[in-house]
């Protein structure tokens, strides 16, 4: 049984100008995400990635479909088993800086999910499960009484995550975790993101734009496209051997690092907006 | 579905770049910005040389200096910065030592710029075809309602939009982030300018969407043998679009040359370290399992 | 042109270690002292620290300093008289020192003003959690409070003061009253606002109740706005009881107050007498003043987009 399964979920923003047209923001979504393993959801703007990365989560409720961890369907949930139940499942954001409270010490931050989660643990004990997790992300132990402001942009997002493998999840969904980082900081976070998955047995869901981020990372990727998966499979031979022609139009936009290898983009027959000079 | 290879990079050898016009010779940029903590220096003694024909690039990390470094080029620092150098030329003209007005001339006619984000270059509350009718304005040059409506039809149509019409009448907010960018790159390019300047000019849009923009702006440079100094923190780019490349960190140049060259045997332990932390295509991350 | 393969001699020490930012760094005493950066605080804020200073002092020789003449102290033989040594504000109608009595009004105008704000304060601050919920409660409070404030509000101080038969503590919840839409409007913009933040959802993602959300998240990230705001209503306090008490109502007329002052003087104007109606608008400008810059600057300390 998968630890994570969502069954055919649609969800449907209303318009954001008056009389608009309804937004269908996941039109029959599935997935399953194993223990251990990394699932990557990679799509552009308007493709439904962070809202699918929602609903896994039940941060936002859908309109059908069903979500299940561990086999227990979240939407069934009352308010506080599914606070409960958020231990397990755990999400780090994209921009570190909005994500943690300006006013609290890192430390404070850290020990959140412990105080709610684990309220028996005494301070002491909260405490050195606090040292142990920064420890893990690589910060030292004095960062704890900092503020987030006084960090960098890749010490806050260690913070993001030693909150969220503080309370020892089995799932972390990934929302774009590097997307606001320098360059030589990504690498660094990956390569973290991949130790704790080794250390701690931890299911990722990696939603990310990104194409080479996503086949450096994931074993499993779905190509989103207006709200729907238009490709599924294993990474390897997604991108060694696209099917369908919206994965081979994003593929041949990839650009890479390395001037000896050139890419040709082919546009996507759906872009009517421009023709190609 | 149709097929689009740009090729951009003529053969680089040394010869047919000495023989190129040079278009933009930049010597020891200094930027200095009095802040309430201090003066700070973002800029230290950078050189950037950009040839017609030619897209050079600078690259780094954020904080390295290098937007600071073309708006200082183009006088677009506040008030509280102060900018020297040894020698700032635009072909003949002295950037340096030219007063505000004339600098005014010369953006727009002589340097097209091309921002990150196109709606903050875009007037909210005028029609795209009252925006080139204004830029025209600005440049002295009154043009009729029928001869500015063919003309930026024209430049509309030239930079790929498959409705120009439509998006003449209309305004920024209904367009999309890269149908805005390309009117930017439109009026940036009405009056032809010689250089083309553009900061980030693709960070924040799709990869697909990003795809089609450098390849437009490089097929503008190589066509009309314009050229372009293009800012960016995406080696990607760097690789695919430029010739040359400039490397800043901590308002340092830190190595710089010929795109292959750099890009493939970096020199320097910044360069080496920027390259090495970008995943190859291909690479698999491998935690020792 | 230099042989572009070589690095410039200029190369910067880059950090080799394989971390964002050196681990020392972050060991370095990022916050000075507190004495320090009090003197800062101070520094770069002069015009507030003046301000405060003035307040302090004022309150303080208002309750405290031994006065040249009492405020009631009226003597016949000297009325009227021009600012001199003896009565460094002159002297009005009745003889009584302008200078004492502009001191001791203090604790009439600044007390009230304190009070009334301190009710706006938990009031407006608790409504303004009501008003910040999602439902239709809340939506019909706002609309309420749209319909409260299309009242003019000093009419409305005025009539519920003088329909009480002037007692003073209806001063104060007249002033309660009029700056509760104030602190609600400020709160619920505050609170709708830091909902959407993504510290918040954070929040939620890992599994806090509303109420701890509230408690640990919402409230302390409002406390800036909260204070900026007492500030500006204490100086709204002060101009609406000084209207107040220039119209003849709420204060009496024996006690001491910058409005009343202020009328008291007005007849004299026109005859020359200008300091028996001017010191008191002076001290009640520059308490005004006083607030209002020391919001500012509180407002700059504790701006959220520090990075």
């Amino acid at each position: 049984m998968s630890l994570v399964d969502v069954q055919e979920v649609h969800k449907t923003f209303p318009s954001r100008q008056r009389g608009g047209d309804p937004v269908h923001a996941l039109r029959g979504v599935s997935l399953t995400v194993d223990e251990g393993e990394t699932l990557a959801i990679i799509g552009e703007s308007g493709s439904g990635k962070s809202t699918l990365g929602r609903a896994v989560l039940r941060l936002l409720d859908v309109d059908s479909g069903t979500v299940s961890f561990d086999g227990k369907d979240l939407g069934a949930m009352d308010r506080k088993e599914l606070r409960a139940q958020r231990a397990e499942m755990q999400v780090v954001f994209q921009e570190p800086y909005e994500s943690l409270n300006p006013r609290m010490s890192v430390g404070a931050i850290v020990a959140e999910p412990l105080q709610i989660h684990r309220p028996e643990l005494g301070s002491s004990e909260t405490r050195r499960l606090v040292r142990e997790a920064l420890e893990r992300v690589g910060l030292p132990a004095l960062a704890a009484s900092r503020l987030p402001g006084e960090l960098s942009g890749g010490q806050q997002q260690r913070v993001g995550v030693a909150r969220a493998i503080v309370s020892r999840p089995r799932f972390v969904v990934l929302d774009e975790p590097t997307s606001s980082l320098d360059l030589s900081i990504r690498a660094q976070i990956l390569a973290l993101l991949a130790e704790l998955q080794e250390d701690l047995g931890l299911a990722y869901l990696f939603v990310s734009h990104d194409m080479h981020t996503v086949e450096w990372v994931s074993d499993r990727v779905a190509v989103m496209y207006l709200g729907k998966f238009v490709e599924t499979g294993p990474t390897a031979d997604l991108f060694a051997n696209p099917q369908h022609a919206y994965t081979r139009t994003l593929l041949s936009a990839r650009l890479s690092a390395d001037p000896r290898e050139k890419h040709a983009y082919r546009a996507f027959p759906g872009d009517t907006d421009v023709v190609t000079v | 579905m149709s097929e689009r290879v740009v090729s951009v990079d003529p053969d680089p050898t040394e010869g047919s770049l000495a023989e190129r016009e040079t278009v933009l010779d930049v010597v020891g940029l200094d930027t200095k910005i009095a802040t309430p903590e201090g003066e700070v220096h973002p800029v230290r003694g950078v050189d950037i040389t950009v040839h017609r024909g030619e897209i050079v690039g600078i690259v780094g990390e954020s904080g390295c200096g290098k937007s600071t470094t073309v708006k200082g080029i183009l006088k677009l620092l506040g008030p509280t910065s102060t900018v020297t150098a040894e020698r700032i030329m635009l072909g003949d003209a002295d950037l340096l030592a030219a007063k505000p007005r004339q600098m005014r001339e010369i953006r727009g006619s002589r340097i097209g710029f091309v921002a990150q984000n196109p709606f903050g270059s875009l007037n909210p509350i005028y029609s795209i075809e009252r925006q080139f009718r204004e830029l025209h304005k600005a440049h002295g040059r009154k043009l009729g309602r029928a001869e500015n409506r063919a003309v930026a039809l024209g430049m509309l149509e030239g930079v790929g939009i498959a409705t120009p019409e439509r998006v003449l009448d209309g305004y920024a907010h209904q367009l999309s982030g890269g149908m805005a960018q390309r009117v930017v790159i439109a009026l940036a390019t009405t009056l032809s300018p010689e250089l083309l300047i553009a900061d980030e000019p693709t960070t924040g849009l799709d990869a697909t969407v990003q795809a089609q923009i450098m390849d437009l702006m490089a097929h503008v440079v190589v066509e009309e043998n314009r050229s372009m100094l293009l800012v960016t923190h995406d080696l990607g780019v760097i690789a695919q679009y430029c010739q040359r490349v400039v490397v800043m960190y901590d308002g340092l140049v830190v190595e710089h040359g010929n795109v292959t060259d750099v890009m493939v045997d970096p020199k320097h332990e910044y360069t080496r370290k920027l390259i090495g932390s970008v995943p190859k295509t291909g690479e698999k991350l491998n935690v020792a399992r | 042109m230099p042989d572009p393969t070589t690095p410039p001699p200029s190369s910067t020490a880059v950090p080799d270690q394989a971390e964002d930012l050196p681990l020392e760094t972050l060991a370095e005493p990022v916050r000075k002292s507190r004495g320090r950066r009090f003197l800062r605080l101070i520094r770069d804020h002069r015009a507030a620290a003046t301000g405060v200073a003035f307040i302090v002092l004022l309150v303080l020789a208002s309750l405290f300093a031994p006065l040249p003449y009492g405020a009631e102290e009226t003597d016949s033989s000297n009325t009227l008289a021009a600012p001199s040594a003896d009565h460094w504000f002159g002297t009005d109608a009745t003889g009584a020192d302008v200078f004492s009595r502009v001191i001791v009004a203090a604790r009439t105008d600044l007390s009230l003003a304190l009070m009334g704000t301190a009710l706006s304060l938990v009031v407006g601050v608790i409504l303004g959690l009501a008003a910040s919920t999602k439902g239709k409660g809340s939506e019909r409070l706002v609309r309420g409070l749209d319909a409260f404030q299309a009242f003019p509000l000093l009419i409305l101080a005025l009539a519920l003061v003088s329909l009480s038969g002037n007692k003073l503590y209806m001063v104060v919840v007249a002033i309660g009253l009029i700056n509760i839409p104030r602190y609600m409007r400020l709160l619920r913009s505050e609170i709708l606002s830091l909902r959407e933040s993504r510290f918040i959802e954070a929040a939620t993602a890992m599994g806090a109740s509303p109420a701890r959300i509230t408690r640990r998240h919402i409230l302390p990230n409002t406390w800036g706005v909260i204070l900026v705001q007492t500030s500006l209503t204490i100086a709204n306090a002060i101009v609406v009881i000084a209207s107040l008490s220039f119209l003849g109502v709420g204060v009496s007329a024996s006690t001491a107050s910058w409005g009343s002052m202020v009328r008291d003087g007005s007849g004299n104007m026109s005859s020359g007498e200008w300091w028996i109606t001017t010191f008191p608008g002076i001290f009640i400008i520059l308490c005004v003043l006083s607030f209002n810059v020391l919001a500012d600057a509180i407002s700059d300390t504790t701006s959220r987009s520090i990075r």
